[in-house]
């Protein structure tokens, strides 16, 4: 059975989390990744008419925009 | 009958009409026939068969449908942030751009799909395509139409029973791993977040409405342009 609090302790694996939280899912930086990803989300929907492509930048804008406050908010409890 | 040979020798030319399993394959196909029509001579209706047309009908609907499923998941996210009862960003503090960029998340897959389908009044030329996109849309309308109603009626019953605050604490009592502070903040936020739900349902059945009209307008201003300038092209020749 594979271990995996052998290779990562939980601490470490609670800190890649808040540094992923940080850096790419609040702030500044979170609210440009959204706003390129709905914008190229719609350019390929509309204009290249690529519906897959529309679709999975669609799903990473909702993931950018809310997950940050779910993920802090399950950190929490 | 000699229209109709020539119509038929022009449909042979492209080959026999498949039926598309998504948007973009109902899209090549009216492309394909549009283009045949504009260039050479109009196909009849006939041409058409009625399973044909329930497949474009039922690619209309299915996007009518993933776009509702889509919109209905988000809509309340985008009226929570707006009402400042969610955050956004990993943060409390909504500004006016994180509200309007929740409000436009919401309804972009619906404003894309409408502006993809406006672009079909390019080929609203002969029998075949005019047929071809009535039933895409008229699947499409039907679609939006069940979605917004069906959304409407889940949402006030979210609304008015499973986030009722008594059947909420009633919930929360059976449940004994989690502590009673966090059964609390739960059932404040939800409480609060409740409210959301009568405004996105009525948000959802405006949006719909405007979807569906505003690429069934766009199309119509399309298709007169599109046939003026045939006109114009013929009494040049």
């Amino acid at each position: 059975m594979f271990q995996f609090e052998k290779y990562l302790a939980s601490e470490e694996y609670a800190g890649i989390w808040a540094f992923l939280i940080d850096n790419f899912l609040t702030g500044f930086m979170a609210r440009g990744i959204a706003v390129m990803s709905l914008v190229a989300a719609f350019w390929f929907l509309v204009y290249r008419r690529n519906t897959f492509a529309g679709v999975v930048l669609m799903i990473i804008t909702i993931i950018v925009a809310y997950f940050g406050s779910a993920l802090k908010y399950l950190l929490t409890l | 009958m000699a229209d109709q040979d020539k119509g038929s020798s022009s449909a042979s030319a492209v080959g026999a009409l498949r039926k598309p399993k998504g948007l973009l394959e109902a899209y090549s196909e009216i492309q394909q026939y549009g283009f045949v029509e504009r260039t050479g001579s109009p196909i009849s209706e006939a041409f058409i068969s009625l399973d044909t047309r329930m497949a474009f009908w039922s690619v209309g609907i299915r996007l009518a449908l993933v776009s509702g499923l889509m919109m209905a998941l988000i809509t309340p996210l985008g009226i929570g942030v707006f009402k400042e009862y969610v955050p956004i960003f990993g943060s409390n503090d909504i500004t006016i751009f994180d509200k309007f960029f929740a409000i436009t998340i919401a309804v972009t897959f619906s404003v894309g799909y409408g502006l993809f389908l406006s672009s079909l009044g390019d080929y609203y030329v002969g029998g075949v395509t005019k047929r071809l996109i009535k039933s895409l849309m008229s699947g499409f309308a039907a679609g939006g139409i069940i979605k917004a109603g069906l959304v409407f009626l889940v949402f006030h019953l979210i609304y008015f029973k499973l986030l009722d605050p008594i059947f909420l604490a009633t919930t929360f009592s059976h449940i004994p791993s989690i502590s009673v502070d966090a059964k609390l903040n739960l059932i404040y936020f939800l409480v609060e977040f409740r409210n959301v739900f009568p405004l996105s349902a009525w948000f959802i059945v405006v949006t719909t409405l405007l979807t569906i009209l505003l690429p069934i307008i766009s199309i119509f201003f399309k298709a007169r342009k599109v046939k003026a300038a045939l006109e114009r092209k013929k009494s040049y020749e």
